[in-house]
């Protein structure tokens, strides 16, 4: 039970310190200037941060029922930092930026973690299924627009996110066949 | 159950944060937002000291009293501002005398010589198309900010801006944002103003 207890601490320290390392000064900077960074670098580290304390947290108490709205929730917080407004918006002003990373992290990746580690094989299935697809499709509308949809960034970085998202698609696809195909697939034993 | 009833209430949480962050599904980026705003509430331009390809001295304020057709340019900019120097004179051609245009140039590099180029290249002649600069750098950075220009080094020695056709009242306000092409949507606006 100790060592259980410290492991939890643990990971919950290791989500914090992800979080606050994509938000100090020199690497939020170097992760901010580029598109392809900033989306596939910071906020993964936030998210992912706010993930693990989550998922850690679910530890502590079952609650299948929340799994859906939680994930529901964390998907609909990050998909709303990705419209290309707001992006922008974090840039230019530092309380919009703030406001995203708390976001990211509390609004994001807590209910990620927590509602993944909640979620039963079926729930699980279906939005690593979605999100394949989400990618791909995000992916291709970045290198078929012919504008640019951030003021902040050049066209040529909108090509580089796609092909990234694009690529990420693949990778979970991957994953995900792998994971129907050669885990446990087969009918559940009685 | 409750399973259902928290995803419904997540579901209708969530639509509500993307209408109020989208205006309502017509701003999903920032260069709409910013049409948006300047079209709902038209913004007072910062009255800055400006320098035209004659060398003439001149303040932003003095245009006022009159619709001007205002451009964000860079005098060597190889693509986008070819596009809105273009459309600067579709619009000398047929615009009336009382509507100037006006082709400011960003780039403090932009000295007479240069701003001399952009207008020889377009035909524009002072004052009716005047091409000019702000020397005053806080000057300029004011005037960008306020007009909500956003202008990044594209990586070779230039620029890229959210270039637009810019519609300034008589009292000094931006009040339209128009695409770099659009040039009958201008006429058209200057008729309502003018109507």
């Amino acid at each position: 039970m100790r060592s259980w207890l410290l492991k939890a601490e643990a990971r919950i320290g290791v989500g914090a310190v992800l979080a606050a390392a994509a938000l100090l000064p020199p690497l939020a900077g170097l992760l901010e200037g580029q598109l392809v960074t900033h989306l596939l670098c910071q906020y993964p580290l936030l998210v992912g941060g706010g993930a693990m304390i989550g998922a850690t947290l679910a530890l502590t108490r079952l609650a299948n029922w929340t799994a859906p709205s939680a994930l529901l929730a964390g998907t609909l917080a990050c998909v709303f930092w990705l419209v290309p407004r707001w992006i922008d918006a974090a840039l230019a002003d530092q309380a919009v930026n703030a406001a995203k990373a708390v976001c990211l992290v509390i609004l994001a990746g807590l209910p990620l973690g927590w509602g993944w580690a909640q979620a039963g094989p079926v729930l699980r299935g279906f939005v690593w299924a979605n999100a394949t697809a989400m990618l791909a499709v995000m992916g291709w509308l970045q290198l078929a627009t012919p504008i640019r949809l951030c003021n902040s960034y050049l066209l040529s970085e909108q090509r580089d996110l796609g092909l990234a998202l694009l690529t990420l698609a693949i990778l979970a696809l991957i994953a995900g066949m792998s994971r129907a195909m050669l885990g446990q697939w087969g009918r559940p034993i009685q | 159950m409750r399973a259902a009833l928290a995803t419904v209430v997540v579901a209708g949480l969530g639509a509500a944060a993307f209408w109020w962050g989208t205006e309502g599904g017509m701003a999903l980026t920032s260069e709409a937002a910013r049409r948006l705003d300047i079209a709902a509430a038209p913004r007072m331009l910062p009255d800055v000291p400006l320098y035209d390809q004659t060398s003439a001295k001149l303040q932003l304020s003095d245009y006022r009293g009159a619709p001007v057709v205002l451009e964000f340019i860079y005098a060597t900019c190889p693509d986008v501002c070819l596009t809105l120097g273009t459309a600067f004179e579709r619009l000398d051609a047929v615009l009336p005398p009382g509507v100037p245009l006006l082709s400011l140039s960003f780039d403090p590099a932009d000295g007479l010589q240069r701003l001399g180029w952009f207008a020889n290249r377009h035909g524009a002649e002072a004052p009716h198309w005047r091409v000019a600069g702000v020397k005053d750098p806080k000057a300029r950075a004011a005037l960008l900010e306020r007009a909500g220009v956003v202008v990044i080094p594209d990586g070779v020695g230039g620029f890229v801006h959210n270039a637009g056709l810019y519609l300034i009242d008589g009292k000094g306000r931006l009040s339209r944002v128009f695409d770099p092409e659009d040039t009958k949507g201008v006429l058209d606006a200057l008729l309502v103003i003018e109507g």
